[in-house]
C-alpha cells in the first residue's frame, strides 16, 4: 500500500498528515469505503519494525542519552525542550538545520516528519473538553464563538476513547466530563497524602485523580496492541502497542480495507482550486527525495498537517479567488496562534514513607482538574479560563545521602537505596486566542524545496502572567498545607510553542467573515476541504488537545464520506 | 548482558587497577588522568562484593563525555578546574598528579566533598563571582580553592551518574526491571526490591 499512488487515479479522499489526526481521519474515510490516499512529508516508520531505540537501556548509549556537541548543534531548536532531542528520540524530532523556521518572537516549533508524526511521541494525557469551554469565547466577548458544544461532540469522544482505550477515574465533574474509561492506573502513597489533605482543606470542590493517558490497562482487547507494560518508554515506541499511536492502530484499521494508500516522503504543497464548481481539486506535492513535481486528485482534501503544516498549506494554496490563501477571507487564517503555558508550579519534599515504594513506570502522573472560575467562590479577579495541574510522587533524590555520605564506601551505600520521596505540582494554562499572535510565511526565505520558511510572532499576554501567579501560589499552598516540606516554587515561561500544543490558526466559527472553518471542519468557502488538526481550535481549553482532534477528525471524516455518498 | 560480579572476577579487576593497563584519556592529559582516576576510585570504591567507579569505566566515560559531549566553554573551565586542583594539591601534600597517591587525594576529596554548609557558601560565592568576571574576561582565573571544589563536586556527579547507569551496576547490582509488566502504587521496600533503588 505504500508508494503505489496514482497521478491518474480519482481518490474519494486525500489526507494530508498520518498524525494523531491524519489517521483517525484516514480510518474512518477508510471504513466508510472511501478510496483514500494519506501524504506524509516524511518517512515511512512501520509499527515495532522502526522503534529502533525501544529496547535500549541507559548503558546502550555512548554518552548515555547525551548527544555529542555536533549532534547537538544540528537540534537548536527542538532542544528548547531539554529533552525530545535526546539519543533514545531524535530520530523522531526534525533536524533544524534542514528544517529551519524564523522567529520575530520566540516560538518553539517541535515536531517530527514522519509516519505517525507525534502520535509516537505525544504525551498520552487524553481530557474532554467541556461547556464551559466551548461557551468561554461567547460568554467573555473573547474572540469568536465555537460553532458546536459538548453534545455535538461527546459521541465522538465516546467512540475514539473506546477504540484507542483512554485510562482513568470518573470524576463526574462539569469541567472536566467522564468518559469511557479503561480502568485506572494507580497513585502512590505520596500522591495519597495529597489528595486526602486536600479533600479535607479545600471547600471550592478541587481534587486530585490520576491522569486519563491513552493506554490499555486492564482486559479488554485491541486490535494488533496489547496492553501496557509499564516500561515508560513510549516516546521511542512501543513494541506492544500498550499506549495509542497512528501506527500501532488507525493506519493498520484504514489498511485493513483495502482502501488505503500510504505515500511517505510526499511534501503538499498547495490545495488545488477550480473556480467553475468552488471546489477543491486534488493536491500539489513535492517529492521530499527527489523533488519530483506530483499532483493527486480527490473528491475531498482533508489537511491534517498540524496546525502550523496545515495553515502553511492553505497560505500556499493561492489563486484568483484566494489571493491570500485558500478559505482566508476572513483575514483569521494564520492568526489566533495560540499554545498552553506551563511550567508554573511547585516541588517539594516528604519526609516520611521511607519504607514505602511502587512497582512499574507508570507512564502518566497525577492530574488535578481546573477550579478555578469555573463558577461561586472558584471564579478569580485578575485572570479568565483556569489551568490543570500535571505532575507526580516518586523516589529518587539522593542529594542528602551524598551532602551526608560525602564519597566513599557510606556513598556507594546511600546510592543503592531508594531517594528520598519528591512532589511536582506543575499547571498547564489556558492561553487565549490573540489576533495578533500568528504566523505568516516569509517567501524572501525559502527551504530547500523552495517553499516558504514559517515566521512566528506570539508571546504571552497579561491574562496568561496573571494566572501563572496563581498557578505558583496555589500549588505551594497545596504542598504547604499537606504537610510537604523544602517547597521551591517554578516559574519557566518560556515561549509559545514549548507546550507542544500549537493550535488555532484556522479556527471554527458560525461566520465566514471572522473564521475559516465551519462547525464540521470545512473551509468556509471551499466545502470539501477539512481541517481537523490543531488549526481548528477556536479556543485552547486548559487540558491536552490531542483527544479532541481525534475526535473531531473522526466526526468530520463521517461527515465528509456521507457528503460523498450524497453526490454519488 | 553483563557477566555477574563474582568474587574470582572482582579480584582480578583490583588486580588490574594496581599495575594495569595505563589510562590514555583522550580529553585530559596523561597526569589529569591518573588524577581522575585515582578520585573516582575514592569517590565509588571497589570492594569485595560490588565492583565500583574504575571497575566499571567510569574515569573513561567522564574523559570521552568531556571530550565530545559539553561545550566548549565547559571544557576551558574544566582545564582551569584541573589546575586549581593541582595547586590545591601541591599545597596539601607538595606533590604533582603524576606523582600523587591515593591518601592524597584523599585529604582533598575531605575538605571539599565533606565540606561543611558554610564552608561550600563560601566556595560557591567565590564561583560565582568568577562566572560573572569570565563573562567579561575569559582570561580570568578561577580561585584555586573554589576551582577545585567545583570540578570535585563536577566529578562526583558524573562518577554517580556514570556508576548507576553503567550495565554491570544497572543490571546486576540495583533493582533491575526491563519490563515491569504491572504497576503498584504502594507497597513496602523490602516487598518492592528488597530494599534496593530501581536502575531504570
Amino acid at each position: 500500500m505504500v508508494n503505489t499512488a496514482n497521478e491518474n487515479e480519482m481518490y474519494d479522499a486525500i489526507v494530508v498528515g498520518s498524525g494523531i489526526s491524519g489517521g483517525w481521519a484516514a480510518k474512518e474515510l477508510c471504513e466508510n469505503g472511501m478510496k483514500t490516499l494519506i501524504l506524509e512529508r516524511g518517512r515511512m516508520v512501520k509499527h515495532i519494525d522502526d522503534y529502533p531505540t525501544m529496547h535500549n537501556d541507559p548503558w546502550d548509549n555512548k554518552f548515555k542519552g547525551s548527544n555529542p556537541r555536533d549532534i547537538e548543534a544540528r537540534y537548536e531548536k527542538q532542544a528548547r525542550t531539554g529533552y525530545v532531542h535526546q539519543a533514545d528520540s531524535r530520530h523522531f524530532f526534525v533536524d533544524d538545520v534542514d528544517h529551519p523556521y524564523n522567529e520575530t518572537k520566540r516560538f518553539d516549533w517541535i515536531r517530527g516528519y514522519h509516519v505517525g508524526g507525534r502520535s509516537i511521541m505525544w504525551g498520552r494525557q487524553s481530557y474532554r473538553l467541556s461547556d464551559i469551554d466551548f461557551e468561554a469565547n461567547k460568554k467573555e466577548g473573547i474572540a469568536v464563538d465555537w460553532p458546536v458544544r459538548y453534545k455535538d461532540i461527546s459521541p465522538w469522544y465516546d467512540k475514539v476513547e473506546e477504540y484507542i482505550s483512554v485510562s482513568g477515574e470518573k470524576l463526574g465533574l462539569d469541567v472536566l466530563p467522564d468518559g469511557k474509561f479503561s480502568p485506572p492506573m494507580e497513585l502512590n502513597c505520596v500522591e495519597e497524602v495529597l489528595k486526602k489533605n486536600m479533600a479535607e482543606n479545600y471547600k471550592d470542590g478541587r481534587l486530585l485523580t490520576i491522569g486519563r493517558v491513552a493506554h490499555i490497562t486492564g482486559s479488554k482487547t485491541y486490535d494488533g496492541r496489547s496492553a501496557c507494560q509499564f516500561r515508560n518508554r513510549c516516546m521511542r515506541g512501543c513494541p506492544f502497542g500498550g499506549y495509542f499511536s497512528s501506527n500501532s492502530s488507525t493506519l493498520p484499521a484504514a489498511e485493513r480495507t483495502g482502501n488505503m494508500t500510504l505515500r511517505p516522503f510526499s511534501i503538499v504543497t498547495e490545495v488545488m482550486y477550480d473556480d467553475a464548481t468552488g471546489k477543491a481539486t486534488g493536491v500539489k506535492v513535492v517529492d521530499q527525495e527527489t523533488n519530483e513535481k506530483l499532483e493527486f486528485k480527490s473528491k475531498v482534501v482533508f489537511l491534517c498537517a498540524s496546525a502550523i503544516g496545515s495553515t502553511s498549506i492553505l497560505m500556499q494554496s493561492k489563486s484568483d479567488r484566494f489571493p491570500n490563501g485558500m478559505g482566508n477571507d476572513s483575514g483569521e487564517l494564520g492568526h489566533n496562534l495560540m499554545d498552553h503555558h506551563f511550567k508554573a508550579g511547585a516541588t517539594a519534599k516528604w519526609d516520611g514513607d521511607l519504607d514505602k515504594y511502587y512497582k512499574g513506570r507508570r507512564p502518566n502522573g497525577i492530574y488535578i482538574p481546573r477550579f478555578r472560575n469555573i463558577g461561586g467562590v472558584t471564579d478569580q479577579k485578575t485572570f479568565k479560563r483556569g489551568y490543570g495541574y500535571q505532575g507526580g510522587a516518586g523516589r529518587g533524590d539522593y542529594q542528602p545521602q551524598i551532602a551526608e555520605a560525602g564519597y566513599g564506601a557510606g556513598l556507594k551505600k546511600a546510592i543503592q537505596e531508594p531517594g528520598g520521596w519528591t512532589i511536582g505540582l506543575m499547571g498547564f494554562g489556558e492561553c487565549l486566542p490573540y489576533h495578533e499572535n500568528k504566523m505568516t510565511l516569509d517567501y524572501n526565505d525559502l527551504d530547500k524545496w523552495g517553499l516558504p520558511k514559517v515566521n512566528f510572532d506570539a508571546e504571552w499576554k497579561e491574562n496568561e502572567w496573571e494566572m501563572r501567579k496563581d498557578m505558583i501560589a496555589s500549588a505551594k499552598d497545596m504542598l504547604k498545607n499537606a504537610g510537604f516540606k523544602d517547597i521551591q516554587t517554578m516559574d519557566d515561561p518560556s515561549a509559545p510553542g514549548n507546550g507542544i500544543h500549537e493550535m488555532g490558526t484556522a479556527r471554527m466559527g458560525r461566520d465566514p467573515k471572522t473564521s475559516v472553518c465551519n462547525g464540521n471542519n470545512q473551509l468556509h468557502a471551499v466545502p470539501n476541504v477539512y481541517v481537523t488538526d490543531g488549526a481548528f481550535m477556536t479556543s485552547a481549553s486548559c487540558v491536552n488537545p490531542s483527544l479532541t482532534y481525534m475526535a473531531f477528525s473522526a466526526r468530520a471524516a463521517n461527515h465528509a464520506a456521507a457528503q460523498i455518498k450524497k453526490e454519488a | 548482558m553483563a557477566l555477574v560480579a563474582t568474587p574470582t572476577v572482582l579480584s582480578l579487576l583490583q588486580s588490574c587497577k594496581a599495575d594495569g593497563p595505563v589510562f590514555e584519556p583522550v580529553f585530559i592529559n596523561n597526569s589529569q588522568g591518573k588524577a581522575l582516576r585515582h578520585i573516582v576510585d575514592l569517590i565509588i570504591p571497589s570492594d569485595q562484593a560490588i565492583p565500583g567507579a574504575v571497575d566499571v569505566g567510569v574515569h573513561k566515560f567522564i574523559d570521552s563525555y568531556w571530550n565530545e559531549v559539553i561545550t566548549l566553554e565547559n571544557q576551558a573551565q574544566l582545564k582551569g578546574g584541573f589546575d586549581a586542583l593541582e595547586n590545591r594539591l601541591q599545597d596539601a601534600t607538595g606533590k604533582t598528579f603524576e606523582d600523587a597517591e591515593a591518601e592524597d587525594y584523599d585529604k582533598l576529596l575531605a575538605k571539599y566533598l565533606n565540606a561543611s554548609k558554610e564552608q561550600e557558601e563560601v566556595f560557591n560565592k567565590s564561583l560565582g563571582e568568577y562566572y560573572q568576571a569570565y563573562q567579561r574576561d575569559k582570561t580570568v582565573k578561577v580561585d584555586p580553592d573554589a576551582g577545585a571544589f567545583s570540578l570535585l563536586q563536577n566529578v562526583r556527579g558524573m562518577t554517580i551518574w556514570g556508576w548507576k547507569t553503567s550495565e554491570e551496576i544497572g543490571e546486576n547490582v540495583l533493582a533491575y526491571e526491563p519490563i515491569p509488566g504491572q504497576q503498584i502504587g504502594c507497597l513496602p521496600v523490602e516487598e518492592a526490591t528488597g530494599g534496593k533503588a530501581y536502575s531504570l
